[in-house]
């Protein structure tokens, strides 16, 4: 997928035009919009440090911080970011999203088109056309047998002993159909679906699955810890060498234009800590890490001796969430009182805002700041403003009275002290939480804080319950009907306590939806609902920060899970 | 000698057994090795992982798993690993990236002592004995991870000096398939790391040991035969003071080892010592019970050996 | 810190069989050596620097201000950090923890290691067998990796280091066993005790007031040894993250926190450095003093 190309004058004007004018296109701006200021590059997510760039030539090595056991980014355990990002140059996908967090573009090495056949209120019918020269490295084309590889083992009936990470919306497909010899692939729901872009994304080669054994066999065995030898992708891996690093070279089966750079490392270093001294001492050029304060006053440090970074938000939201299963905060009043008497920017400043100063408090817990048709909901609404009279005055409206510093109940009782818990060592959380527990001290409410060493396992206890309160991150995605569908609707994995119709309802209607406009009105509604609600306080959003040499162009900070190597074809060093 | 030999190792058997009970049921409650899975976002599916669960065997109790450990050591198979590895395999690759690092050490570390030592003895109380004895104090008193960053940072800003990339801080130099200076590159700052601590003990040790055997009673004879303090030296005190310090090297296998856990979490190096953390972070216990089996058994060995040493070289004990 | 450090197998060395009237002549020594009062003086102002420090300094650790990478100043003498703490608020802290980390370790490895090992001189054969067996076994593994599996256990409690204490106290008492054992061998051979249980004292009191007692030299010594070797080990722990944990603080969290800093801000990787080894440092040249002035042979004495 190529999107830049260098501009005339007048264009160069039109695209300025089309920037301001706020228009999202995958666009044709180049760097000369961006903004460096003490290397720090800003300027438009989707098309930041675009650059002319040598073909043919140059190298790079980029440090990840884990190393890679599990091949299989489909499965539980093989999903983790590290790994998609080296592999993503290896799996074609049918859809890949920008760095905006909204905008979903089609690979356009893979696949011709790929279109929605049905009418509007049936059941999605989306054909894809495949691009006749799309191969394997091996030489088997691309064709309806990956797809339909990756419908059997993800939609949770034709292998359901495969350790799945997410459906992708596999289990609502009815049939997967080929024809012009597997080149175009006809796919059926059951029903309307908005996300018909979500699936058969890291495709894997059907023939070598089926080389290897039955579905099961070659899912959780071969493609787990096989580092592959095959790749659909411009890379393949010339060199794997475990734990230490992965080696991609061109791969001369790439049926889509040629990649710049001829050689890209991963080097594992598992210790965040040694990463900026390698990069200073030019071992590796690139790093993505976890943000911390010191990283970047280290990275900025750098910046006379070349090094550039780009600082944006991640898609991962901050949020403290209520057990509403626990009687005292099953009271709606209680909850938007403790919101109200929060101040959101004050966690802020304690915490992210050391790390950039221009993070904003979070409005909504379904769309995030950057992504298309977020709206401010907890304003509104006059939470997060650490307004301690108005929680107060909720507070007594419902019944409820501040004796000595203690909150009671309308029947008289005291209420009782909150589970507050938070990860074991993080800091940043215990800070916020601070922040909470000062925060609706003045309305005669205690926290109890305490730390888990398994955050999972205590969001998902059921007796007892593993908290009362709890600090959680949570990603976005642009699929906003199935992020919000796992997070907020009744008895889905992650939430137990919480119960709405109206959002069931709203979110069934997202998923089905026939245009995306609709689905984030459709969201936005709903949002609205679980706001005021008050099921969790959203707070802010991390950041993300990607460094690199700046000798090289079109590397690009993307939070999404495809990850900054979305473009890595793309990836050169810039002509002189 | 080869009674005494057997008798400690059949006694070592027993005990290591029930260590290694202990040690087992340590880290299968230290938590839950499927956490991080569980708290990915958004969470896989219950059959997943319940799937996940039975293959690992963690559906199972405690003393259960033990067992089945127990039984499989005896068919060499170390177990199934959360990070789904062959830890067998591993530990092979392992042993030889460490096993570089610590004989490279040791080398260094024994000879320097030994240099160091001899002349502080022989100099005892001069200006220079002192002046050594107060580095060797200091160096005792230095932490490995510290020294080993500052190193790194002290190395960089060579490297920028200089323009060009003299020492490497990451890795051990087989990515980049290095050799000769290349290779020293890689290998300096973390061998001066690990070396220095335990230099500064055995150079204490050695200067010790060489004080003692110059009083002693046949030096004082070899003095009055009429061999000058140099030949004295030469042919009777430093073959006795030096000879008890192979047993050191050997007993301090231990603390050698902990230095390397350090030193490679700084460098990076894919050794045992990093092996043993991620297994301690992943909470993989078959993992760190392959470890510390290596390891017990290794300094088993080391200790026998130190003892045999010291029996065959110490006429006393070869006839008590 | 090795096992084999001269520092304690030579006092073992130098036991002669006397009533407690050599407490007054070995001050006398200790005191003459200018090295060794020198580190003890300094040692203390350290302990007052972390324990009574926090009390009077006007920042707290764990409150920052607004001031982000300040160099040491007269404000902040250390510095501040990217959060804006006051780096010698955070140093006095991670000092207190650590020291206190290390002195419970050698006070606790001392008196148990000394019990034991005193058990095992003085009963000798299959009591002495036993415990050496477990000595052996305890030393078999290597502390650091075993402490760092243990410690993991208990994370995230309030008194996580108490636990970490009592992980290392555990680990280290072996070394003290080992070297009281050869003193109390010695010692239960010689006439004088004999006469003793011929005169019908008890086990316990020849143990209590005869063997202790004259092993004093080296249980203080080993004190020394253990509190250098137990702040090594303690930071190493906690620098790898398997010791104490946020938001608590020991000098080894607040190196480990300092790494990428070095370049941009170097008092927050120096200034807890310094300490770690000044800490190690006066140890040792107390228990240096100590046991060249425990020491009558002057000339047998070895270091400096």
């Amino acid at each position: 997928m190529r999107t830049y190309r260098p501009l005339g004058g007048v264009a160069l004007l039109a695209a300025s035009a089309l920037l301001i004018t706020g228009c999202s296109a995958g666009g044709s701006a180049d760097a000369s919009d961006d903004h460096v200021q003490g290397g720090r590059v800003s300027g438009d997510l989707n098309t930041v440090n675009t650059a002319d760039v040598t073909p043919g030539e140059g190298e790079i090595t980029m440090a990840i911080e884990k190393t890679i056991n599990n091949w299989n980014t489909l499965s539980a355990a093989g999903d983790i970011s590290e790994t998609v990002w080296v592999t993503s140059a290896l799996y074609p996908s049918a859809f890949f999203i920008e760095p905006d967090g909204s905008t979903i573009t089609m690979n356009e090495d893979l696949l011709e088109s790929a279109e929605v056949t049905s009418a509007e209120g049936e059941p999605t019918v989306v054909e894809y056309r495949i691009n006749p020269d799309a191969v394997w490295s091996d030489g088997v084309p691309i064709s309806v047998d990956d797809f339909v590889y990756q419908w059997q083992v993800l939609n949770r009936h034709d292998c359901s002993e495969c350790q799945t990470h997410d459906s992708d919306g596999l289990d609502k497909v009815v049939s997967v159909e080929g024809s012009d010899g597997g080149k175009t692939v006809i796919v059926t729901y059951d029903g309307p679906f908005a996300e018909w872009k979500r699936p058969f994304g890291r495709l894997l080669p059907a023939h070598l699955g089926t080389a290897a054994g039955d579905l099961f066999t070659s899912f959780n065995g071969y493609f787990t810890s096989t580092p592959p030898t095959f790749s659909g992708g411009p890379y393949i891996i010339t060199d794997f060498k475990k734990d230490v690093s992965v080696t991609l070279e061109p791969n001369p089966e790439w049926y889509g234009d040629a990649p710049n750079l001829q050689k890209i490392t991963f080097v594992m270093i598992t210790d965040t800590q040694q990463t900026p001294i390698a990069l200073r001492n030019g071992e590796i050029q690139a790093m993505y890490p976890q943000p911390q304060v010191d990283l970047l006053t280290d990275v900025e440090s750098m910046a006379e001796l070349g090094v550039n970074y780009q600082l944006n938000q991640s898609l991962v939201m901050e949020a403290i969430q209520f057990n509403l299963s626990n009687s005292f905060l099953a009271d709606k009043a209680v909850r938007q009182a403790v919101f109200t008497a929060l101040d959101q920017q004050e966690i802020i400043d304690k915490t992210v805002g050391q790390f950039d100063e221009s993070v904003e408090p979070l409005g909504s817990v379904m769309i995030m700041q950057q992504q298309e048709g977020y709206e401010n909901k907890t304003e509104e609404h006059g939470f997060g403003k650490g307004d301690t009279d108005a929680a107060i005055g909720i507070l007594e409206d419902a019944g409820y009275s501040i004796v000595d510093g203690q909150l009671m109940l309308p029947d008289g009782s005291a209420a009782p002290a909150l589970r507050t818990v938070y990860s074991v060592g993080n800091k940043v959380r215990e800070a916020s939480l601070d922040v909470l527990a000062a925060a609706v001290k003045p309305l005669g409410i205690t926290l109890n804080l305490e730390t888990t060493d398994a955050l999972g396992d205590s969001t998902g206890e059921k007796s007892p319950y593993g908290y009362d309160i709890i600090i959680v991150g949570y990603t976005g995605s642009p699929f906003l009907g199935s992020n919000a569908f796992k997070r907020f609707t009744t008895d889905t994995g992650y939430n137990l306590h919480y119960s709405s119709p109206e959002v069931d309802s709203l979110v069934d209607q997202a998923l089905a939806a026939p245009t995306q406009s609709e689905v984030i009105d459709l969201i936005n509604q709903a949002d609205d609902i679980v706001i005021e609600d008050v099921f969790m306080m959203p707070i802010y959003q991390k950041p993300s920060i990607f460094a690199y040499d700046s000798k090289y162009g079109n590397l690009r900070d993307n939070p999404t899970i495809s990850g900054p190597t979305y473009n890595v074809a793309d990836w050169g060093v810039i002509a002189e | 000698m080869l009674r005494y030999a057997t008798k400690r190792l059949l006694i070592a058997v027993p005990m290591l057994l029930m260590a290694s009970f202990v040690m087992f049921l340590m880290v299968s409650f230290s938590g839950d090795p499927l956490s991080r899975i569980r708290s990915q976002d958004p969470p896989p599916p219950p059959e997943a992982l319940e799937s996940l669960e039975k293959q690992l065997g963690l559906d199972k109790p405690v003393l259960e798993r033990y067992v089945i450990w127990l039984f499989g050591l005896f068919r060499g198979d170390f177990g199934q690993s959360i990070m789904n590895i062959d830890i067998g395999a591993e530990l092979g690759n392992r042993v030889t990236v460490s096993f570089r690092l610590i004989f490279l050490a040791i080398i260094i570390a024994a000879v320097v002592a030994v240099i160091v030592g001899v002349v502080g003895a022989l100099r005892q109380y001069g200006f220079v004995d002192n002046v050594v004895s107060t580095v060797v104090f200091v160096l005792l008193a230095v932490p490995v991870f510290w020294l080993g960053v500052l190193l790194k940072h002290w190395a960089v800003s060579f490297n920028e000096t200089v323009g060009s990339t003299v020492f490497y801080t990451i890795g051990d130099g087989s990515r980049q398939n290095a050799t000769g200076l290349a290779l020293i590159g890689f290998l300096v700052l973390p061998t001066i790391v690990l070396t220095v601590n335990v230099f500064a003990s055995w150079s204490r040790y050695v200067r010790a040991s060489m004080v003692e055997v110059m009083n002693a009673d046949y030096m004082k004879l070899a003095r009055a035969k009429g061999l000058s303090r140099g030949q004295a030296v030469w042919k009777h005190g430093l073959r006795n003071a030096l000879l008890p310090f192979v047993t050191i090297v050997a007993l301090d296998f231990s603390a050698l080892v902990g230095g390397a856990v350090v030193t490679e979490s700084v460098f990076q190096w894919r050794g045992m010592g990093d092996f043993l953390l991620t297994g301690i972070r992943n909470l993989d216990v078959n993992v760190v019970m392959a470890w510390l089996l290596i390891f017990a058994a290794a300094t088993i060995l080391m200790n026998l050996i130190a003892d045999l040493v010291y029996g065959l070289l110490d006429p006393r004990i070869r006839h008590s | 810190m090795t096992v084999t450090d001269p520092s304690l197998s030579l006092v073992e060395a130098a036991v002669p069989v006397q009533g407690r009237s050599r407490m007054p002549a070995f001050l006398r020594r200790y005191l003459r050596n200018r090295v060794s009062v020198a580190a003890l003086i300094v040692f203390l102002l350290i302990l007052v620097f972390a324990f009574v420090g926090p009390m009077v300094w006007k920042y707290s650790f764990d409150v920052f201000t607004d001031d982000n990478s300040q160099p040491p100043s007269l404000d902040h003498p250390f510095g501040t950090d990217s959060s804006g703490y006051d780096t010698l608020a955070q140093v006095m802290r991670g000092t207190q923890r650590s020291v206190q980390i290390a002195l419970f370790v050698a006070l606790t490895a001392t008196i148990i290691g000394a019990v034991v090992g005193a058990l095992a001189g003085y009963y000798g054969k299959l009591v002495d067998a036993v415990i050496m067996r477990i000595v052996d076994l305890v030393l078999v593994f290597p502390s650091v990796a075993v402490a760092a599996v243990l410690a993991y256990m208990s994370m995230g409690t309030e008194t996580s280091w108490i636990t970490i204490a009592i992980v290392l106290s555990l680990l280290a008492w072996p070394i003290v066993a080992r070297v009281v054992r050869s003193t109390a061998l010695t010692l239960a051979g010689t006439e004088y005790v004999q006469a003793a249980r011929g005169a019908g004292a008890t086990d316990l009191s020849i143990i209590v007031r005869h063997l202790i007692p004259n092993s004093m030299g080296t249980i203080t010594v080993a004190v020394t040894v253990l509190t250098a070797t137990a702040i090594l080990s303690e930071t190493s722990l906690s620098y790898l993250g398997f010791g104490v944990q946020p938001p608590d603080t020991s000098l080894g969290l607040l190196i480990a926190n300092a790494q990428a800093a070095i370049i941009t801000r170097p008092w927050i990787f120096y200034f807890p450095g310094f300490f770690i080894i000044l800490i190690a440092l006066t140890s040792s040249f107390i228990g240096d003093g100590l046991r060249r002035a425990l020491d009558p042979r002057q000339s047998a004495g070895a270091g400096s």
